[in-house]
C-alpha cells in the first residue's frame, strides 16, 4: 500500500474528514423523504470517504474507517462491520490501485464515485442476500446509486470548499 | 553523516508503511469478525447496535432537529394557506363523528353485555408508549426505524408498534433510552393476521417491497382486493385486531396487503404493553365437588 504520511495534515483539524464522515452517517439516517418512498436512502457518508480518501487518504486511516461504518450500521440497522468492510475495501481500491488521479479532476472523481458506488452497492447486496439467505429485492439498490450520482457532485463542491478553507491547498 | 540520516528516513517510512497495513488488517479481521459472528449469533447485532443506539439517538435528534422545524414550518404555511378549507373539512368530520357517537355507544353497551352472558373477561386497554420514529426507516435491505424510548421507559422486545393508521411493526431490540422496531415490510417480519370481511387466517410477510404479501391462505379462500386485513391474535405477540392495510391482488395473482401506516413517514408511534393472556392450561382450575361423579 502506497505511503500517504507525506498528505497527514497537522494538528487538530486532521480531523474534519473524519467528523463529517460520521456527520455524514448521521445525516443519511435522517428521514429526508429524498427517494419519494422508493426504499433507497443517500450514500452520503459513502461520498465523503470518497472525497477525502482520494485527497487525503491519511486523514481517514482504517481505524477511522472501521468507526465510521459501525456506526453507520448502528444507525441503519445493517449488520455489523458491513459498512466498515465496504469502506475498507474503498481505502484499499482507491491506495493499492494508485488512483489519485480521482482528486485531479472533477469529472474524473465523479466518474470514479459512481464506479465505486456501483461496486459498494453490489457488495452490500451480496452480503445481505448472504446474510439473510434469499435474494434481496434489487430496485431499491439502483434508485440509492442514481441518488448517490446526483448527489455526489453539490455534497464534493462542498468538501472541496473545506477542504480549500480548512487545509488551504485548492487541488482538482 | 547524509547516508545515515537517509537511512534511518527510509527506515521510518518502511515503519510507518508496515504500521498502516497492520492498522488495514487489523480493521478488516475485525469487520469480517463483527460480520461472522453477527451471522452465527442472531442476538449479537441487536445488543451491539442497542448499545451504539443509545449514543446515536440523541445526536440524530439533534441534528434532524432543523428537519423537524422545517417540517413544522411548512405545516404552519400550509395550514394558513388552506385555513379556510381545512376548517370546513374538519366542520365535516366532526358532524359526521357527532352522528356515530350515539351508534358507537350503542355498540359498547352490547358488547359489554354480549361479553356478560358469554361470561368473558372484559376488554382492557393495554398501556402505550408514545415515542418519536428518529430514524428514515427504509433503507436497501431492511425496513426498521431507531425509536427515542427504551428500557428505560418500559420498553421490551416483541412489543407491537403502531401509529394512528394501524399497525406498523413491532420492537426488535431494546436499549435504555432506545429502541429498534422491525416493520411489517421487513424481509423477516411475520404477523398472523385475518382478514376481517371473511374471517379468513393468514401470515403477513414482508419481502422489503413496500406491500407485504399474504401467505398460508386457504386455498378456498374468498378474498376480493380492498378488504380490511387485521391482527388475527394468533401467537400473543399481537392483541387481535388491530388494524393492518388492506389487500391487493397483483396480476400474478399473489395476495398483498396495502399497509394503512406510511411507513416512509413515520412520526410519533405508540408502543403497547401488550401481555399474552394466561393459556388455560396456566389458569387456574376449576375445583370439582367431591361428591361429583358418585350418584350415576
Amino acid at each position: 500500500m502506497r505511503s500517504t504520511s507525506s498528505k497527514v495534515p497537522h494538528g487538530i483539524l486532521g480531523i474534519v474528514p473524519f467528523l463529517l464522515a460520521i456527520f455524514g452517517a448521521v445525516v443519511a439516517s435522517l428521514p429526508l423523504g429524498i427517494d419519494g418512498g422508493a426504499n433507497a436512502g443517500l450514500p452520503l457518508s459513502l461520498i465523503i470517504v470518497f472525497f477525502w480518501l482520494a485527497r487525503r487518504p491519511g486523514l481517514l486511516p482504517s481505524l477511522a474507517l472501521l468507526f465510521i461504518g459501525l456506526m453507520h450500521d448502528a444507525l441503519s440497522g445493517a449488520p455489523f462491520g458491513l459498512t466498515a468492510l465496504a469502506f475498507l475495501a474503498v481505502r484499499a481500491f482507491i491506495l493499492e490501485q494508485n488512483v489519485f488521479a480521482f482528486s485531479q479532476s472533477f469529472l474524473l472523481g465523479w466518474i470514479g464515485f459512481a464506479a465505486m458506488c456501483a461496486g459498494v452497492l453490489l457488495f452490500e447486496w451480496l452480503v445481505m442476500s448472504w446474510y439473510l439467505g434469499k435474494f434481496l429485492f434489487a430496485p431499491p439498490f439502483f434508485i440509492e446509486l442514481l441518488i448517490g450520482i446526483l448527489a455526489y457532485p453539490p455534497i464534493a463542491a462542498i468538501c472541496g470548499w473545506l477542504d480549500f478553507k480548512v487545509f488551504g491547498i485548492r487541488k482538482g | 553523516m547524509s547516508r545515515i540520516l537517509r537511512r534511518t528516513n527510509e527506515n521510518a517510512t518502511l515503519a510507518q508503511m508496515l504500521l498502516q497495513r497492520l492498522d488495514f488488517i487489523a480493521a478488516v479481521f475485525i469487520s469480517l469478525a463483527l460480520l461472522i459472528v453477527g451471522k452465527i449469533d442472531d442476538g449479537f447485532n441487536q445488543r451491539a447496535q442497542a448499545v451504539i443506539a443509545d449514543v446515536a439517538v440523541p445526536a440524530a435528534e439533534f441534528i434532524g432537529k432543523p428537519i423537524v422545524w422545517a417540517g413544522e414550518i411548512s405545516d404552519l404555511v400550509n395550514a394558513y394557506l388552506v385555513e379556510s378549507e381545512e376548517n370546513a373539512r374538519m366542520q365535516a368530520e366532526n358532524t359526521r363523528l357527532r352522528q356515530l357517537e350515539p351508534r358507537l355507544v350503542q355498540l359498547i353497551n352490547e358488547n359489554e353485555r354480549l361479553r356478560d352472558l358469554l361470561s368473558l373477561p372484559p376488554v382492557t386497554d393495554s398501556p402505550v408508549i408514545t415515542a418519536r420514529s428518529v430514524t428514515y426507516p427504509g433503507s436497501p435491505f431492511l425496513w426498521t426505524t431507531l425509536l427515542d424510548a427504551g428500557a428505560a421507559d418500559g420498553v421490551q422486545p416483541y412489543q407491537p408498534v403502531i401509529d394512528h393508521n394501524g399497525v406498523i411493526g413491532r420492537i426488535l431490540s431494546v436499549g435504555d433510552s432506545s429502541s429498534r422496531a422491525l416493520l411489517i415490510t421487513d424481509l423477516n417480519s411475520r404477523v398472523p393476521v385475518m382478514v376481517l370481511e371473511t374471517g379468513d387466517r393468514a401470515i403477513l410477510e414482508g419481502d422489503n417491497s413496500r406491500k407485504p404479501q399474504l401467505a398460508f391462505l386457504e386455498a378456498a379462500h374468498k378474498v376480493e382486493p380492498g378488504f380490511r386485513v387485521v391482527t388475527s391474535g394468533d401467537g400473543g405477540v399481537f392483541p387481535p385486531l388491530l388494524p393492518i392495510g388492506v389487500t391487493e391482488i397483483e396480476e400474478t395473482g399473489m395476495l398483498r396487503v396495502v399497509p394503512s401506516a406510511d411507513m416512509a413517514r413515520l412520526e410519533y408511534v405508540q408502543i403497547i404493553q401488550h401481555e399474552e393472556p394466561a393459556a388455560p392450561e396456566e389458569q387456574e382450575p376449576v375445583a370439582v365437588p367431591e361428591n361429583e361423579g358418585a350418584n350415576p
